[in-house]
């Protein structure tokens, strides 16, 4: 019986309640005034806001406040992680006889090719830079995605029909409920002083 | 089993049961007067009438019916307005209240116009669709129009006589059609033809459009966007030199002189050997020559790839370039050298008396090579180089220089097209070059991999060299704000990945090959250069050309400071040269061959010198490069620093890297 009942009584109480607010849209004409816009904006202290635009705007970064990214200290650090392994990986297979743990019993099997020495570095290197670029290539691609949310089938903006123009001619700054210094009312007349062309509020 | 006549029986009938479908195959393909046999019938023939066939049901026959007289379709009654575009006996100026103008109403339009008008007039109303294309094809057929073919080309709703036509008379023609052009009101209906009609109203003013109609609040002054860069000044005062760097010319020529003089009067005195003083020659003008040669690597690349960023610093690359029309000078020498025969302990292939007397095994390998290395054809094929260099320097700063004058784009394209066999002369002409002056230093050697890797050492000088002259002229108060931190980021770029990655691929490319592979007249190449001193200044080739500045520059940082590219560019020039020592003055012993070990050759030679610390070097070095900085100084004030007029200046000025 209970079984039955619970999931209605959850679908009920979701009807119920209020939708809850995903913040405000501020909705611009031309690049140049939402740039002077997201500068206010950065001043203003708010921490999770973005900007919208069809194209790339130069210098949008800056105004946005946006920090330099720590991404390509990482994927160095993965690059040299990455010939480490492979330098280990061979020295290991190749010139020495341990038996290690690694799930199973390995042991190293040491095998002489072309009667060079067993630990012979220039045979290493292809493998080494293969390993850099793979380790290095993997953790950009997996750590970019990881950083902005992705993948991210749904968005909130994509049901506001005003939203749509961000595609084509319209310049939007959107600042999200959960930031501490969101107040409804606050942020929309702080947004109204922008002088955008229309305000909005997104429903999450 | 069962009787034998049964599987002839079964045999026999399958042979019958394949006769129908001969059968059928015969009647389908056979020439005959009847119909053909219709095996599917798909919906070939349906009880129903063609269009433009007989109906005997009719008076007069036809299977087509036209409309009766005075019946009206649904939607199709209303005002005078809205089913004749008439408006008290004038074309209507507006759209009819039954099609009311919105957005909505043009999107439609816009759709309906693509499905019915495109074909003939084009998407964007100048006449040029499809159909179009396709009927000019058939009548510029060169025996004549393909079937005959008469076209009317449809006329272009940008043509004036269209444009000032009022809505009304737009949506007439579409309704009843005019000249060649039928007639659509059977096709679409009434409210999507005054849809169509405001749609190409809209289509007309977005070809006829001034800064006037585009409303006040959607127009963007550059000037109001925040980042806007600060004005470039690009008058004389900024991008000529003018007097600045007369001192620096002639302070250049006079330390060149003097250093060359030096040099000379220490290998007079007997200091060196002469032997060993062209072999330095030979190493730093060769040195040189891969300066001017990256530069013109840099130049003509820029052309191939149509690249806008680098406008602002393709001048003083173009000048740097143009050097290779008087650095053939520095192989007179040994012109002469050849001529007189006494070229043998340098070029070892050009004596061939003595090599044998020498190493006849080496005499032996280097004997089947004399079809290309002997001295008439290396003088020949020297002049070929210094033909094709001394042309493509100086034709890329002509041409630019031209596109300076000229607020016409045609030298810019013409250098464009030219960059292409520059490109294939440039990298035929360097690898052979190397062949020849590096290579053939130990003729018994050989890798196929040495034109890339001398390639790469003059992507080193020639992109390190260019860093330096623009923060030398940068710091000499011209090119301000026309260079910005962009331009050196992405010449680090470049230095960093031609200049040091690809060297160090190309390098351990051809240095693993021969490692392993192991044999003997390979590897005695790579045995010289371990051998005494030697091995310790191979490794810092590796570390100083390699891991050292791999380290420093891999960050945009360093790249974007002026201070910390300009001594990362110093010092891979100098690891340039050092490169090049490396290449020229090692010796391959000829009893290499004859020891049992590695070990013991290395003992063997364990005392070998690199002579590195020879002052005469050092002169040489300094003194080639102050008259080639002379030289270059001299043509930079002889011409303005930036092609002002190049269409991708202004591209290149605002050049951001993401």
């Amino acid at each position: 019986m209970s079984a039955t009942t619970k999931p209605s009584s959850a679908k009920a109480s979701q009807a119920d309640s209020p939708p809850r607010s995903y913040g405000l849209i501020a909705e611009f004409e031309t690049p140049a005034q939402i740039m002077k816009a997201a500068e206010r904006v950065r001043d203003s202290g708010y921490k999770w806001w973005d900007c919208c635009t069809p194209f790339p705007v130069h210098g949008l970064d800056k105004a946005m406040g946006i920090r330099q990214t720590i991404l390509p200290i990482i994927v160095f650090f993965m690059g040299m992680a990455g010939t480490c392994a492979a330098f280990v990986l061979q020295s290991f297979t190749n010139a020495s006889d341990w038996t290690v743990w690694a799930g199973v019993w390995v042991t190293g099997y040491p095998f002489l090719i072309s009667g060079k020495p067993f630990m012979s570095l220039p045979a290493f290197i292809p493998v080494m830079f293969e390993l850099t670029i793979l380790f290095a290539a993997l953790s950009t691609f997996g750590l970019m995605f990881a950083f902005n949310g992705l993948p991210q089938l749904y968005h909130p903006l994509f049901r506001n029909k005003r939203f749509r123009r961000a595609t084509d001619d319209r310049f939007f700054i959107v600042i999200e409920a959960r930031d501490p210094h969101y107040f409804k009312a606050r942020t929309w007349e702080f947004l109204e002083s922008l002088d955008p062309i229309a305000i909005e509020e997104v429903e999450d | 089993m069962p009787p034998r006549i049964l599987f002839f029986a079964v045999a026999l009938l399958s042979l019958f049961a394949m006769v129908p479908f001969a059968v059928i195959a015969w009647v389908r393909s056979a020439p005959s007067p009847g119909r053909p046999i219709h095996i599917i019938q798909d919906m070939d023939f349906q009880p129903r009438f063609n269009t433009q066939t007989l109906n005997p049901l009719f008076q007069d026959e036809r299977a087509m019916r036209p409309q009766l007289a005075g019946v009206v379709a649904l939607g199709e009654v209303g005002t005078p307005h809205f089913t004749d575009g008439v408006v008290d006996g004038n074309w209507a100026q507006a759209l009819p209240s039954e099609a009311p103008m919105s957005m909505d109403l043009l999107e439609r339009g816009q759709l309906r116009f693509n499905i019915y008008c495109s074909a003939c007039h084009g998407y964007s109303g100048y006449g040029d669709g499809i159909v179009n294309q396709r009927a000019m094809d058939a009548m510029s057929n060169a025996d004549g129009p393909i079937y005959g073919t008469a076209w009317v080309q449809a006329k272009s709703v940008h043509d004036p006589t269209v444009r000032d036509q009022s809505l009304g008379q737009i949506y007439n023609t579409i309704t009843h059609g005019i000249r060649n052009m039928a007639g659509y009101a059977a096709q679409i209906p009434t409210e999507d033809r005054w849809a169509i009609a405001a749609y190409v109203k809209a289509l007309q003013k977005s070809q006829d459009a001034r800064l006037q109609d585009v409303p006040t609040a959607r127009t963007c002054e550059p000037e109001q966007m925040s980042h806007a860069s600060p004005t470039i000044d690009l008058t004389d005062r900024n991008i000529e030199l003018g007097s600045k760097g007369a001192t620096a010319r002639i302070a250049c020529l006079f330390i060149g002189v003097i250093c060359l003089a030096a040099a000379f009067l220490l290998v007079f005195i007997g200091q060196m050997e002469w032997t060993a003083f062209w072999k330095a020659w030979l190493q730093n003008w060769f040195f040189i020559l891969e300066i001017s040669l990256g530069a013109l690597f840099f130049v003509f690349v820029q052309h191939l790839t149509k690249a806008g960023w680098s406008t602002a610093i393709r001048r003083p690359a173009e000048v740097l370039a143009s050097n290779l029309n008087w650095l053939w000078i520095g192989f007179l020498p040994f012109l002469i050298l050849l001529l007189m025969g006494k070229a043998g302990h340098i070029f070892p292939w050009s004596d061939m008396e003595m090599l044998a007397a020498e190493a006849p095994a080496e005499a032996h390998l280097v004997e089947g090579k004399r079809a290309y290395l002997n001295t008439p054809f290396f003088l020949i094929r020297a002049l070929i180089y210094f033909v094709v260099w001394a042309f493509f320097g100086t034709w890329f700063l002509r041409a630019s220089l031209k596109q300076g004058r000229t607020d016409d784009s045609a030298p810019t394209r013409l250098m464009q097209k030219m960059a292409c066999p520059a490109a294939i002369l440039f990298g035929l002409t360097i690898t052979f070059a190397t062949f020849d002056w590096v290579m053939s230093l130990s003729p018994a050697w050989f890798s196929t991999m040495f034109g890339v890797y001398a390639f790469t050492g003059a992507a080193t000088c020639g992109f390190s060299v260019l860093i330096i002259t623009c923060i030398l002229l940068q710091r000499n108060g011209v090119m301000v704000n026309v260079i910005t931190r962009e331009h050196y980021q992405d010449m680090g770029k470049l230095m960093f990945g031609f200049g040091m990655v690809f060297w160090a691929y190309i390098g351990f490319s051809q240095y693993m090959l021969i490692w392993y592979a192991n044999i003997p007249e390979e590897t005695g190449w790579f045995l010289a250069r371990q051998l005494g001193d030697w091995g310790w200044f191979s490794a810092w080739l590796l570390f100083g050309h390699f891991c050292i500045p791999f380290v420093f520059l891999i960050s945009k940082h360093p790249k974007r400071d002026w201070k910390t590219l300009l001594f990362a560019a110093c010092w891979l020039l100098f690891f340039g040269w050092y490169d090049m020592y490396w290449l020229v003055i090692p010796v391959i012993p000829h009893d290499l061959g004859t020891f049992e070990t590695y070990d013991a050759a290395v003992q063997a030679y364990a005392s070998e010198t690199t002579g590195i610390g020879h002052p005469v070097n050092w002169l040489l070095m300094v003194g080639m490069l102050a008259i080639f900085a002379s030289f270059t100084i001299a043509r930079l004030r002889a011409h303005p620093l930036l092609c002002r007029k190049d269409p991708w200046l202004k591209t290149s000025l605002d050049f951001e890297n993401f």
